[in-house]
Parts: C-alpha cells; structure tokens; sequence
C-alpha cells in the first residue's frame, strides 16, 4: 500500500518522533462505525478537489524500534509514538473518574491517551501523554496548507473555440493552452498550516495537463501550451496540440467533450520532515465541434 | 454465497458453527475446548485438521471472529490470543473499535453467528467471506438499544445477515486476517 518513500530521519523533542515520509493510496473498504452505527467507506483515490479543504492524500512511514516501518498515521488519527512504540490517540475516557496522573503529575500536567499497538500487541494500557507534545502528523498539517490555497481547475484555451456558431475541421491543427493562469490554477503558490510546535509550508505547482480529446486521445502537456493568434495560420501549435481524424457529429450533442487535468505536485516540509503530495483537477467538458471542409460547403 | 458442501466448505461450516453461541463473556476463547450451546455435530476438538492454505485460512478466521467477538463483549483485547490471527489494518481497527466502545460507552452483547463462505486463493492472500447474522446481537449506546444497530451508506438500516470480506495474508508462517470490508450493498 505505502507507494513512495521520501526522506528522513529526524528526531523531535518530546515523546512523538516521525522519521520517514511516503505517500499512500487509501483503501476503499467499508468498516461499521461501532459509535455511530454507520456504514463508512474510504476514499478509494484519496484524491481531492481542491477547493473542499478535504483530506488530499498522502501520508508518512514512521519506524519501529525494530526497523520495521508502519504509517505514522494510525486508527483514528492517532500518531505514532517511539518512544511508546505504539499510535497515541484520543484521550482516554472510560468513565468515572479515570485513572489517576502519574506520580509527579497532575490533571493540568497532560492526560492519558489510547495507545494503539502495531502487530503483535502485548497490552491494553493507556499511555500518559504531557501537553505539548506534537501529536499531529505533518501530513496533515500540509493537507491543510493545500486546502487553504483553494486551488481551481485551469481555465481551457483552445481553438478551435467552442460555441454554437465555431466548429473545427478535421486534420487541422487543435491549439490548447492555459487560459489567463493564476498562482491558484498553475501555481506555485505557497501555504502554511500549523498547530501547536508543528509548522508546516507547502507549495504547489502545476507539474503536468492531461488533455482529453473526447476521441479516445488523451494529449499531455508539460507547460502552460501556447496560446493560438492568427498569424500562426495552420502551422502546428510549438507545445501543446492535436488533430482530429474524425468529425464530430456522431457525438453526443455533436461535439468532443474536451477536458484538461491539471497535475499538481506539493512540495512540503515542517515538523521536521518533507514530502510530496499529488492530486489532478480536472475541469468541466468543454464542447468542441469538429466538421469537414467538403460537407461544410455543400 | 455457496454453502459448505465440500471438504473445505466443512471445515469452514464447523468453525462456523462452533462460533454460533459457543462463547461465555467470562471466558477466554482459548480456556473454551468443548462449545456447549450449539447442536452441531462438528465442535472444534473434533473438526478435521486443516492441512491446505484456504482450509488454515479458513480456521484461522473463524478463530479471530471468535476473538474479536470477544473483544467486543468485553470491551477489552485479549492480544495473546489475537496475534496469532491477525495482523495490518485489522488488527488496528479492532483496537480503534474497542477503544470507541469504551471512551463512548457503547456496549454489545449477544452472539454474532458467522458462515464462511469458500476461500478463494489470490497466492499472496487468500479472500474469505462471512455471511454475519447481527439477529442475537444487541448494540447499546449509554445503556440505550441502538435501533437500527447500523445504517448502509444511504442511512437505510444496514441489512442483516451481511456479508464481510475478510483477506488474510501471510505472516510469520500463518495465515492471519489483514483487511475487511463490509459488502454492505450485496446480500449473502
């Protein structure tokens, strides 16, 4: 499951130490909220539009004290202690008036967490857990750096235009390009997100466009593309085009639903690691009507 | 769901059987030899040796839903018993359970009655279904039944029996439950 692995190994004050940064694809199992009584299921592509503040994917390999790696991220957000050697989640709360702090403690000092344990367990015991103590991934502190960047689709530059009075021929060049780009459409933009001690920067940019055609062609474009002007007549566009080998009339609506994916890559670093995260936009079909010369003048 | 007609399917429907209401809240699975409460003529002690991998499989779900079971009754993980049948996310989120049902009171009680359907071998895991009958079981929130005990997706009450997809994989030389989904929109 764990795709990628990043960086490095780093050592944090306190009791929380995070080492190894991945990327991860999320399973789509449904599991039974045993509070709840719901039925969720996972996201299956982690993905995210961008614009939601949702969870963008991505995540970190912590390391056991025997070398084995684990996500840093365990059951229900909690993360991955190595001093403890287990996830430290929610507080614990099991009624009454819980268990007492530890000696040399108290109620104001810190709290006693869930302590989940990466196989094979050996106990069910409560950790003690002093405030301040970084108890967040940077993962995802840097999914919240992405979320508040509110990152769009591009806008699509392509000629021929779409429009019910425009129409394309086959065989002739398709220009496309990124219309009008913003930092929030191609980047690079850059964001924070923090929480307690943890701070982290992340900056995103557009690495890649996927144009789907509506033919079956799926054309990728590394840069912005150029943006067509009539003096370049029917030369080829220099970075980024297509050509049509069939009219479009037996489409739907008698057009190419033609849509561009924006490839972002995250770069991000805080909290004493640094990562990648990737995710596409993708934008709304935009019709594009493609005829013949020869039926057109009839 | 193909029943157990075969001699896996057997050994798959004695465990299965063995775990219909054999369990006692005050006793751990591993002090239970001999289940008392169901008329099966296939009790654990005498269900054949599993000898290939669907069939270990096999037995080795049926003993983590007996542990998990448990657990849930209990609110508490025996991992003595549980590391030898699980391992990876389920392992997780059965602790992630647990430690829900305690910070949130949610109680269980009742039998689950499980039916394993035919292993189906993926070589570097093995895929097993359990048709899960929730009939004896009652979900209580703050001491106040749960009713309906679970809602699918589309917030209609979760059908019941449902089936669950266990995969198992390797670990240590056994075959141990990594992963479930529930099969919420299939019934058994």
């Amino acid at each position: 499951m764990l795709r990628r692995l990043i960086a490095l190994l780093v050592a944090l004050a306190g009791s929380l130490v995070i080492v190894f940064v991945t990327a991860s694809a999320a399973s789509a199992d449904c599991t039974a909220d045993p509070v709840t009584g719901e039925v969720v299921c996972d996201d299956e592509d982690g993905g995210n539009d961008g614009g939601d503040g949702g969870d963008t994917g991505g995540s970190s390999t912590c390391s056991t004290s025997d070398g084995r790696e684990i996500p840093c991220t365990g059951p229900g957000g909690s993360v991955w202690s190595s001093s403890h050697q287990c996830w430290v989640g929610d507080v614990w709360d099991p009624g009454g008036e819980g268990p007492l702090p530890p000696p040399g403690q108290s109620n104001e000092d810190g709290a006693w967490h869930i302590c989940y344990w990466p196989p094979p367990g050996s106990s069910w015991d409560p950790v003690w857990i002093q405030n301040g103590t970084v108890t967040i991934d940077p993962v995802v502190l840097a999914n919240r750096a992405i979320a508040s960047m509110d990152l769009d689709p591009i806008r699509i530059g392509i000629v021929p235009e779409p429009g019910p009075n425009r129409i394309g021929l086959v065989g002739l060049p398709v220009w496309m390009w990124v219309d009008s780009p913003t930092d929030d459409t191609f980047g690079p933009i850059t964001a924070s997100a923090s929480e307690g001690p943890v701070s982290v920067s992340a900056t995103a940019s557009v690495s890649s466009i996927v144009w789907n055609m509506g033919d079956g062609t799926k054309v990728t474009c590394t840069g912005k593309g150029t943006p067509y002007a009539d003096h370049y007549g029917k030369q080829d566009s220099p970075t980024c085009g297509h050509r049509y080998a069939k009219m479009s009339t037996d489409q739907p609506e008698g057009a190419y639903q033609v849509t561009a994916a924006s490839h972002w890559v995250v770069e991000w670093t805080g909290g004493g690691q640094s990562g990648t995260i990737e995710f596409d936009l993708a934008t709304e079909p935009l019709p594009i009507r493609i005829g013949e010369a020869q039926v057109l003048t009839q | 769901m193909r029943k157990h007609h075969s001699a896996l399917g057997g050994v798959a429907l004695a465990l299965a059987l063995t775990l219909t209401g054999c369990s006692d809240d005050s006793t751990d699975p591993e002090a239970e030899d001999t289940p008392t409460a169901t008329p099966s003529s296939s009790p654990t002690s005498t269900a054949p040796t599993p000898q290939t991998p669907e069939e270990k499989a096999a037995a080795q779900l049926a003993m983590y839903l007996e542990v998990r079971d448990l657990a849930y009754r209990k609110r508490d993980i025996n991992f003595k018993a549980l590391n030898p049948v699980a391992t990876g996310e389920e392992f997780l989120q059965l602790q992630h359970t647990v430690a829900s049902m305690m910070n949130e009171n949610v109680t269980v009680t009742g039998e689950y009655a499980h039916t394993l359907d035919a292993p189906r071998n993926r070589g570097t895991s093995i895929l097993i279904i359990d048709c899960e009958d929730r009939t004896r079981v009652t979900w209580k929130n703050d001491g106040a039944i749960r009713q309906p005990d679970f809602t699918d997706p589309n917030g209609n009450p979760l059908r019941n029996p449902a089936p669950v997809e266990y995969t198992l994989v390797k670990d240590k030389g056994a075959w141990k439950v990594s992963d479930s989904d529930l099969l919420w929109d299939q019934p058994c």
